[in-house]
């Protein structure tokens, strides 16, 4: 079933924009964990993703060294140039099933939420 | 049956295998699922044993490289005695090489930028006439050559095929491998297939969409008794090809066919050989079965664009999408 609710902890949220925040102007990038079920997407926690690379205009990490870890079910990183829309390389390299993109200036109002197509989605705060 | 050094290395290959496959399954089961956790200081024993998994990828790879069965041994196995494989290498160089005999020098010379079918070529050359080819690169033409001095084999050649030795513009001919039974027939059209044999892809535009056709052929420069010959050798699998001029130079031609059944034939009797493929183009580099079967499967879909077809395409050979998966990173920007 597709995803259509996305619900993101608070606190965890605070977390992943105080990062992004840190590393500014460079992009962050983070693996989100939570759960997915009959649509709905409930994201508990973010996590660093084992040697990661934050650089100027883009961000990555090897996904080998990525644990088969089932809660992992996406990847969240930002755009330091306050664009929130998923790039061509985004798109093309979406990993699980949600991907959360924080344009500058890193708050809730730029923060925005798509599925494994790259389309949009509506999240709330819990 | 004595232990052989091939039965060693296949042996080697397979432990390497399995050693690697357990060694990874471990790590990725010890490792704490948090990859927050993994960069703490508590976990630094996962940390290693992750950082070692590209080295257990080398060691399957390698693994993987030795349990391989050379193409010809694979032949052997199959009971194909010395005759049928000098059908097959006649094939070889008929699609893909050259026999010089001038001045006293008699030698044997196969071209590509293939390295597998110069594996072949070496390979049936040891196996047949027991020397061993040596491949140079030729200079300024971005391509590989593989050659062997033997008079014997080159008189076996001509007298095989005579119009191959000669410089007098004389055709050669397959009639040796004509000769052949069916099995050897199917082997020799995936041998040539492999040298000569080419995929093409043709676009048809309609308003606002793009639909993709595949087309297998075959030579480009063939005399018509050659295309002859090779039209009714490629009827052991079946494979059904129509004969074309070239319009550079109209005594030549060319095999092709756009029939998908045709190609789905060719690709039920094995294909390309594993590892061959495309030279140049819009798909160099690809493998030829993958991009073969890419495009059997895209046949008459609707694109939005030639180039998103293409994409799709080009992102359907699995070893680059493999290779790309574990040397680069997930980079998103």
């Amino acid at each position: 079933m597709p995803i259509e609710r996305v619900e993101i902890k608070r606190e965890a949220l605070e977390m992943f924009l105080g990062l992004c925040r840190q590393v500014h102007p460079k992009e962050n990038i983070m693996l989100i964990r939570g759960k997915v079920k009959s649509g709905r997407a409930i994201v508990d926690e973010f996590l660093i993703p084992p040697f990661s690379t934050y650089a100027h205009g883009f961000s990555g990490f090897s996904m080998h060294m990525i644990p088969f870890d089932l809660s992992i079910i996406g990847v969240a990183h930002s755009h330091p140039s306050g664009y929130n829309a998923p790039s061509i390389q985004d798109l093309n390299g979406i990993y699980g099933r949600l991907m959360m993109i924080a344009g500058f200036p890193y708050n809730e109002g730029s923060l925005a939420v798509y599925n494994s197509k790259g389309e949009e989605l509506a999240f709330t705060l819990v | 049956m004595g232990i052989t050094w091939d039965w060693v290395r296949n042996n080697i290959g397979i432990a390497l295998v399995l050693l690697s496959g357990a060694l990874m399954s471990f790590t990725m089961l010890s490792a704490d699922p948090v990859g927050a956790a993994i960069c703490g200081e508590e976990c630094a024993r996962g940390t290693i044993a992750l950082s070692l998994m590209p080295a257990y990828f080398a060691m399957m790879v390698i693994g993987i490289g030795n349990s391989a069965t050379p193409y010809i041994k694979y032949l052997v196995k199959r009971e194909f005695n010395r005759r049928d494989l000098k059908r097959l290498f006649l094939g070889l160089v008929i699609s893909g090489g050259s026999v010089l005999r001038r001045e006293g020098k008699y030698c044997i010379r196969y071209y590509g930028k293939d390295g597998g079918m110069h594996s072949v070529f070496r390979d049936l050359a040891h196996q047949i006439y027991g020397t061993e080819p040596q491949t140079v690169k030729v200079n300024g033409r971005g391509t590989w050559m593989s050659q062997f001095y033997s008079k014997h084999a080159v008189l076996e050649m001509a007298e095989l095929s005579p119009g191959l030795a000669s410089r007098k513009g004389e055709t050669p001919t397959i009639s040796y491998i004509l000769d052949g039974g069916k099995s050897i027939r199917i082997e020799a059209v995936r041998v040539m297939m492999s040298t000569a044999g080419w995929i093409n892809c043709t676009f048809s535009y309609t308003s606002g969409s793009t639909k993709a056709y595949p087309r297998l052929g075959f030579g480009s420069v063939l005399s018509d008794s050659l295309a002859g010959e090779c039209s009714c050798l490629m009827m052991a699998i079946p494979l059904r090809m129509e004969s074309y001029s070239n319009s550079k130079y109209p005594s030549k031609g060319y095999l092709a066919t756009s029939d998908v059944e045709e190609m789905q034939n060719f690709l039920k009797a094995g294909g390309f050989l594993r590892g061959s493929r495309v030279k140049k183009g819009t798909f160099g580099g690809m493998e030829k079965n993958i991009l073969l079967q890419a495009l059997l499967g895209v046949h008459g879909t609707e694109f939005r664009s030639r180039e998103a077809a293409i994409d799709l395409l080009t992102s359907r050979d699995d070893a680059s999408l493999e290779l790309s998966i574990y040397l680069d990173r997930l980079r998103l920007g």
